[in-house]
Parts: C-alpha cells; sequence; structure tokens
C-alpha cells in the first residue's frame, strides 16, 4: 500500500502544506495511521479514504499553526472548546456594535464563515446544532466560528482606527 | 478567486489553485478542513490527482514506514513477553516462599476458624482444629521450581532472537 499510494499522499500533504520536508513527515504519519485503522478502510475506495487521513494531518498541521499565529493566550482552548458566549476581546468587539451592523458584517463573509456565524451570532443555535445544519465536524465549526470573530474584530477595529483618522503629536 | 461556493463546497477554480499551489497558508487551511469532511469535495480532489500531478516524495517512505511498525508490533510483542516473566518470576518467588498457598487460600485461616463455637473452649478430649495442610515437599518444590526456571530461560531466549532478528532486519 505504502509503495502504490506514497505519491499520491505525499502529493496532497505538499499541496496543503507546501513544505517538502513536512510533507514527507505527515505522509509518513498518513501511512502509520492507516496502518492502525486498516480495517476500517472501505473496499475500492483506497485512495480517497487515504486521501483524507492525509488531508486531516495537514489540517491539524496547518491549525496548530494558524492558532500560534493569531491567538492571545487561551484562545486555542477556547475555539476548540466552544468559547463562553461573552468573554475574550471578540465577543466584546461584537457587542459593542449594534446588532444591524453585525448582520451585515455577517453577511458579507464568505463561506465556510457566512453560514455557521448567520446560525450561531444571528438565529441563535448552539455549535453542536450549527454542525450538523452545515453538515461539518462540530470541532470544524468551532474552529470556523473562531477565526470568524477574529476576522470581525479586525474589522470592527479597522473601521474605529479610520473613524478616528490618524493621531496628532 | 472564489474559494467556496454558496452551498459551502469547493469551487472548480479553488480546487485547480490547490493543484498549482497558489492558495496561501488560510486557504490551505479551509481547504484541508473541507476535504476532512467532505465526500464529494474528496472524489472530485482525488480524480484530479493522476498522472503529473502526483509528484513522488523525495526519500522512499516504505523503508521509514515499515521499520516504524515494526518497532511498534516489536515493542508490543516485547511488551507481553516482559509481562509474561515477571509473571513467571513472581509466581515461582510465591511459589517457593509458600505465599502462594496463602493467596489461594489454602493455608489462610479462614472466617470460620474464628467462629465463636472454634472461639469457645474446646471440650478437653478433642484436639484442637486447624485448617493447615502439609505445605510441599523440598522435592515438589525443586521440580517446580526447575520448570518455571526453564520457562524463563525460554522466554529470555526467545527474546533474545527477537532482538537478533529485529537488527539483522534494520
Amino acid at each position: 500500500m505504502v509503495r502504490t499510494y506514497q505519491g499520491l499522499v505525499y502529493t496532497v500533504c505538499y499541496q496543503l502544506v507546501q513544505d517538502s520536508d513536512t510533507a514527507q513527515d505527515l505522509a509518513q504519519d498518513t501511512f502509520l495511521a492507516a496502518w492502525r485503522a486498516i480495517d476500517r478502510c472501505p473496499a475500492g475506495y483506497e485512495k480517497q479514504w487515504l486521501a483524507r487521513i492525509a488531508a486531516n494531518k495537514a489540517k491539524d498541521h496547518l491549525r496548530s499553526g494558524w492558532v500560534r499565529k493569531m491567538s492571545t493566550p487561551g484562545d486555542e482552548v477556547m475555539a476548540l472548546a466552544g468559547a463562553p458566549p461573552d468573554q475574550g476581546p471578540e465577543a466584546k468587539a461584537l457587542a459593542s456594535i449594534g446588532m444591524d451592523q453585525l448582520e451585515q458584517k455577517i453577511l458579507q463573509l464568505r463561506e465556510p464563515y457566512k453560514t455557521p456565524c448567520r446560525l450561531c451570532l444571528l438565529e441563535g443555535y448552539t455549535p453542536a446544532e450549527a454542525a450538523k445544519i452545515c453538515r461539518r465536524p462540530e470541532k470544524t465549526l468551532n474552529g470556523q466560528l473562531w477565526r470568524a470573530k477574529k476576522m470581525l474584530r479586525q474589522q470592527i477595529e479597522q473601521e474605529r482606527r479610520t473613524e478616528d483618522g490618524p493621531v496628532s503629536r | 478567486m472564489d474559494l467556496f461556493r454558496d452551498d459551502g463546497c469547493l469551487t472548480d477554480e479553488g480546487l485547480q489553485a490547490l493543484l498549482d499551489g497558489t492558495l496561501d497558508e488560510l486557504g490551505r487551511l479551509e481547504a484541508a478542513e473541507h476535504l476532512s469532511y467532505c465526500d464529494r469535495c474528496m472524489d472530485r480532489y482525488t480524480a484530479l490527482l493522476t498522472g503529473d500531478v502526483v509528484k513522488q516524495p523525495p526519500r522512499d517512505l516504505s523503508r521509514p514506514v515499515g521499520r516504524t511498525i515494526l518497532i511498534r508490533l516489536m515493542q508490543n510483542v516485547y511488551g507481553r513477553m516482559a509481562v509474561a516473566g515477571v509473571a513467571a518470576v513472581l509466581a515461582l518467588a510465591m511459589w517457593r516462599t509458600g505465599s502462594l498457598q496463602n493467596v489461594l487460600g489454602h493455608n489462610t485461616p479462614s472466617l470460620e476458624t474464628y467462629t465463636p463455637e472454634q472461639i469457645a473452649p474446646a471440650s478437653p478430649e478433642l484436639p484442637p482444629k486447624s485448617s493447615y495442610t502439609e505445605p510441599p515437599s523440598p522435592e515438589e518444590k525443586t521440580s517446580v521450581a526447575q520448570k518455571a526456571q526453564e520457562a524463563v530461560t525460554e522466554l529470555l531466549e526467545a527474546l533474545a532472537d527477537k532482538a537478533d532478528q529485529g537488527s539483522e532486519t534494520n
């Protein structure tokens, strides 16, 4: 299996992480994970099954890098566990604008952020309910919500800075 | 370029950008997240991974993967054998000290020993009751001990053989 599919698995990893050494490591991890779960491999779909494991490995790698880059301490825990609704700088930034303005901003978001934000922030669904509606894993949806809130906060802060104008010395 | 359609799936341009390596880090993270659960997009994506698109890794993966799998299997086998060896030595030690029979209850004074009838002074004609049984004779102990030692020796030899095979394979 390794000899047959190593090119495919390495290609998936490389296209997602864009680094040869990391892709090689992730491809190796992919085959080890596949070996542990080989009894769950659907017959005739080995290619898709391996590519999915590889995509998962690459996703975990990219997500940890992204979280490290973007987070303040404790953020990543909130992102995975579901942040308490009224805590953190993002929640404060979102609470500082009116509901109409928030709705407008959420509807201007692109996918995959618009639908989870609409469901959770405007229509009051829980992340678990929204994950079912969107047919996404809850952990994925929580991560998308976390990033979307960061994007919205950045937008709001940038608009404030623009409204305040340059600081005179 | 839009990476996602309104229905939440990847666009054809998005998939092509992933193949071409022109997505930024956030785009690649979003694509990886989506491919990790969407069967339709995974089918579309793997259908594009043919011919020249597929790159071979700089180093062959079959050797490191095979080696890691072998090491994990050996760790598993060695772990079990070590547990079996320790259990055999412990059983041997317990047998030789006679505490095995205590554990098994043959030699342990049971609660019945302390029932009021027994604690009460028995008639002087009757000898006191005892649950004590004769311990194994020295010859019996020696033969069992020899058998246990032989078993442990065999285990150790099997371990050494496995280790030799492992080093030859590596």
